[in-house]
């Protein structure tokens, strides 16, 4: 049964979004992007033969958008712009919601500190979950070169994430 | 694989996977108009990502095949406790509970406490203190760090586990090294920073060190060593508030300038 556009949009515009955003695009280039990678898989929907799974597919594609844009993004200044209005949540307590973004926030600052190979392949390993021939196909390298990766990409994480931590901590305790 | 994420790290992880932003529904459909404008339009795809697109495809069923009897795993420990959570979990939160806004983009040098903390801990924090602030003669009464309520609790949300015992005891370090600074006794920060040198030689607070370093001597009046603590101290970190302090202190031009400015009748 052929796949529809608007069903793969549905089912994939948030996986592609944060998987932009990790990567570290911001808007409004974040935008640009999105819209590339769905304009690729609307165009390349009829090619896609089912050998792997969809999410996968659509993955590789959105990395290697976010790539190019990565470099478009570095030549122009970054502008932060909040997203959407209506994506308020007025239910949920506004400590929590500052706590949240801030994680959120934190956990784009530590992947920026990895290079952009590593960053791929951790996303894919970490969050993402998928195994290394899976990566290995959507990052285009061989199943060691992953691991490889991969390794460093762990260690520098959670490097960066315990200098942060005791950064906290002492900030909490004494404020600097 | 024996490079894994620590469990703790996995966690935190985890947690702030959850606390990704999603698309709004008006977002996403703006979005999907785009895209269909521009199918419309026939706008061509980008270049490189049209031609890896196609080729990439094409080679790809086998192959995983028989890469998927290899031996390298990614995949998580055995020995891994039953019922740890994991990120596929954590993508299960209900959207309700999901923060709405993008966050600003921060840099790591920005204080990200609350990244960490539960609310208890964040809403008990004292007041900010500045080691710049701390000047000969202050008055301050050293605070210790083990009695501090933070310190005894640190910021323990479902992410992150207490500091272990080289952390809790480098805070302790820290804590008393910014004691003295307060109290404007020099010569004790000295020996402290050099505490600090050679039981952490590899510790999670360096920058700060070089910071307390900067100040310590600005205290004593060294203005070369602030000097070289804070060219030292700028290379690793310029943007943050404590960069700021560091270029407010007497290591800089600007501050000896004003300093003499002042002195002048």
């Amino acid at each position: 049964m052929p796949l529809e556009f608007e069903q793969v949009y549905s089912d994939h515009a948030d996986l592609v979004f944060r998987n932009l955003r990790r990567m570290g695009l911001r808007p409004p280039t974040l935008d640009d992007a999105m819209q590339d990678v769905f304009l690729v898989v609307h165009r390349r929907l009829h090619e896609f033969e089912q050998r792997s799974a969809l999410k996968t597919w659509i993955i590789g594609i959105a990395l290697r958008v976010a790539s190019e844009h990565l470099r478009r993004q570095k030549r122009q200044a970054a502008r932060h712009e909040p997203l959407d209005a209506d994506v308020r949540d007025a239910s949920q307590d506004p400590h929590e919601l500052a706590q949240a973004r801030q994680q959120a926030a934190l956990l784009y600052a530590i992947l920026a500190e990895l290079d952009e190979a590593k960053r791929a392949v951790f996303i894919l390993a970490e969050i993402e979950e998928l195994s290394a021939p899976e990566i290995a196909q959507v990052v285009n390298a061989n199943v060691n070169t992953v691991a490889s990766r991969l390794k460093a990409a762990r260690r520098k994480f959670a490097e960066v994430l315990r200098r942060e931590r005791a950064k906290a901590l002492w900030r909490n305790c004494r404020d600097i | 694989m024996t490079s894994e994420l620590d469990r703790e790290t996995r966690e935190w992880l985890r947690s702030a996977t959850a606390a990704e932003p999603r698309l709004s529904g008006a977002h996403r459909a703006r979005l999907k108009a785009g895209v269909l404008g521009k199918v419309a339009a026939g706008v061509a795809l980008p270049a490189t990502v049209a031609a890896k697109s196609a080729l990439t495809w094409v080679v790809v069923g086998a192959g995983v095949g028989a890469l998927a009897v290899g031996t390298v795993q990614l995949v998580r420990s055995p020995n891994e406790p039953q019922g740890t959570p994991t990120v596929a979990a954590a993508r299960n939160v209900p959207s309700a509970a999901r923060p709405p806004h993008l966050p600003t983009e921060p840099t790591l040098s920005q204080p990200v406490a609350s990244a960490f903390a539960t609310p208890a801990a964040t809403t008990t924090a004292p007041p900010a203190r500045s080691l710049a602030r701390a000047q000969p003669g202050a008055t301050s009464a050293p605070r210790n760090g083990a009695s501090n309520p933070a310190m005894a609790a640190p910021s323990s949300g479902p992410s992150v586990a207490l500091p272990n015992a080289d952390l809790r005891a480098e805070l302790d370090l820290m804590n008393a090294l910014q004691a003295a600074l307060r109290d404007g006794a020099a010569e004790r920060a000295d020996r402290l920073i050099r505490e600090h040198a050679a039981r952490f030689p590899r510790g999670q607070l360096l920058l700060e060190r070089t910071a307390a370093e900067v100040f310590a001597a600005c205290q004593r009046g060294d203005r070369a060593r602030a000097q070289r603590a804070a060219q030292q101290f700028l290379a690793s970190d310029s943007s943050s508030a404590l960069a700021a302090r560091v270029r407010a202190s007497c290591a800089t031009d600007a501050a000896a300038a004003a300093d003499t400015n002042s002195a002048r009748p």
